[in-house]
């Protein structure tokens, strides 16, 4: 043996040494890659998987699942438990929504009744996700446009109504209008929310004529 | 060796390729594939595309997703001259993402154009309505959903053709009405509550005085009827006293006279009582003589 073969073989082994080495980096990097597709979805979750984009599977149940590994599969967790809750303060005086608007135009915020009074209402929805995949993929801000069809639909309802109805009894009436005539356009936008419950709260006449609608309950107080 | 070096270079080149030729178009995503500017597809389904790699063709993506804005307050006139600030919002999205980016408006830009043409269109059409089919008690005459259909489909036309662009809903977010109109408004509300007030006040003065009369009258019939009644018993009584008094004397007259002269005495004579009185009086007719003698 001369001294360059055992330089050689020296030189082989270790080369061999490093080709293993490699491939078992590049082996458990495969491994490791693959392993990247489990995903768990918890329990108030909803899956959804999308496959280059395109939706594969809309509702994956909550548990252990797996998914190919990015870049083919991507799985957006969707939470359809959750109920939230928007405050619609757009005609109340003194609303967020309503100070904007008065720095906008100087005007007061309320809403016209049928037969032309002037109301103010504030109004708490209830809603949450019942279709993730229209939820993700229909609307780009859905509480957004949430309010915006909410307090669409409080316009339309109350310019139907008189406003001796809407202080006293009509209440409940017009939160079940409310609530069927948002879902109503929330679908036709297929923005996945469902309305679960609509309030109106703090309906009153504006603080302008308040004293005369309170002279009025004296009165018929009076009357007795 | 050589070999492995070999199909290293040549994966790393298949990577590299598929890597800059491979583009996914997501769910709620469309895009247009230019060449050196030039479109050359358009992709409105989510998916896996191929595409000439690298500066060849280059990709232009838009999120195709319903977005809302909402249009600035402004003042405009109905039919009948009633002046009305109305607020609407507009749901858009891109359809046609071809002609989207020939026109070269932007989200920004794009909202501002639409909201102009949903105004213009509002404009137009509420010369043909009323303030009574903005609101109006009667729920079925209310005609904003009409109002708002209309609106929408002039700008949706105008949108489609000039951007590319859906206009999927326009709706009234806010009625409101200028300051002057609302004090009208509240004065009008206010003058109301009180003609209310007064009615309720006068119902309660009117039902009061009725009440007051019906006592007054029910105190008097009470009244009337209590002394017939007291003069029915009293005549009652006197007639039997009357009866009684005839009876005994029937009975005895004597002894009628001599009980009924007891009775004169008692009533007279109280202790330390002075009479001065003729012995031959009537008076002491039973004083004088037992047997009563004249």
């Amino acid at each position: 043996m001369t001294p360059e073969d055992s330089s050689h073989m020296a030189l082989r082994w270790s080369f061999q040494r490093t080709a293993w080495f490699a491939l078992w980096i590049a082996v458990s990097l495969l491994v490791l890659y693959l392993a990247s597709g489990v995903y768990s979805v918890e329990s108030s979750e909803v899956g959804v998987v999308l496959r280059f984009g395109r939706v594969a599977d809309a509702a994956v149940p909550p548990g252990i699942h797996y998914a190919l590994p990015w870049p083919v599969d991507r799985v957006v967790r969707v939470p359809v438990r959750n109920v939230r809750r928007l405050s619609v303060d757009d005609f109340h005086a003194e609303g967020v929504f309503a100070s904007n608007f008065r720095s906008l135009t100087g005007l007061a915020s309320y809403l016209v009744t049928g037969d032309n009074n002037i109301v103010t209402v504030s109004c708490v929805i209830q809603y949450s996700i019942h279709d993730p995949a229209k939820y993700l993929f229909s609307l780009t801000d859905s509480e957004r446009t949430l309010r915006s069809l909410a307090a669409n639909t409080l316009t339309h309802t109350l310019a139907g109504l008189g406003i001796d109805g809407i202080l006293t009894t009509g209440k409940a009436g017009i939160q079940l209008s409310v609530k069927q005539g948002l879902q109503r356009r929330l679908d036709e936008l297929d923005s996945g929310l469902a309305v679960s419950f609509v309030e109106l709260q703090d309906v009153r006449p504006p603080d302008q004529v308040q004293a005369q609608f309170n002279d009025v309950i004296n009165a018929k107080i009076d009357k007795f | 060796m050589k070999k492995a070096v070999i199909i290293s270079i040549v994966l790393v080149a298949v990577i590299a390729l598929l890597r800059f030729s491979l583009f996914t178009v997501a769910a709620g995503e469309a895009a247009v594939v230019t060449q050196f500017g030039k479109p050359v597809a358009t992709i409105t389904e989510p998916g896996l595309r191929w595409k000439l790699p690298g500066f060849l063709h280059r990709v232009h993506r838009f999120d195709a997703r319903v977005e809302l804005f909402n249009t600035q307050p402004i003042q405009l006139l109905l039919g009948d001259k009633n002046p009305i600030i109305i607020t609407t919002y507009v749901a858009w999205r891109i359809d046609d993402p071809l002609l989207y980016l020939r026109s070269l408006v932007r989200r920004q830009t794009a909202q501002e154009k639409l909201s102009d043409m949903v105004i213009s269109a509002l404009g137009a059409s509420l010369a043909d309505y009323t303030l009574d089919h903005i609101i109006n008690a009667q729920q079925e005459q209310v005609k904003i959903a009409e109002l708002e259909r209309r609106v929408l489909d002039t700008a949706a036309a105008q949108a489609r053709e000039k951007y590319g662009v859906q206009v999927v809903r326009v709706g009234l977010r806010r009625l409101s009405y200028p300051s002057i109109v609302a004090d009208a408004v509240y004065n009008r509300m206010r003058a109301e509550r009180e003609k209310e007030a007064r009615k309720y006040r006068a119902e309660g003065t009117e039902a009061a005085a009725k009440i007051e009369a019906a006592t007054d009258k029910e105190v008097s019939e009470i009244m009337a009827d209590a002394y017939k009644q007291a003069e029915i018993v009293k005549g009652q009584g006197d007639q039997a006293a009357t009866r009684i008094y005839a009876e005994a004397y029937a009975k005895d007259p004597e002894f009628y006279d001599f009980l009924k002269s007891l009775e004169l005495y008692q009533k007279t004579f109280k202790p330390g009582t002075t009479l001065i009185l003729s012995s031959d009086s009537e008076l002491f007719r039973y004083l004088n003589s037992p047997e009563g003698r004249r």
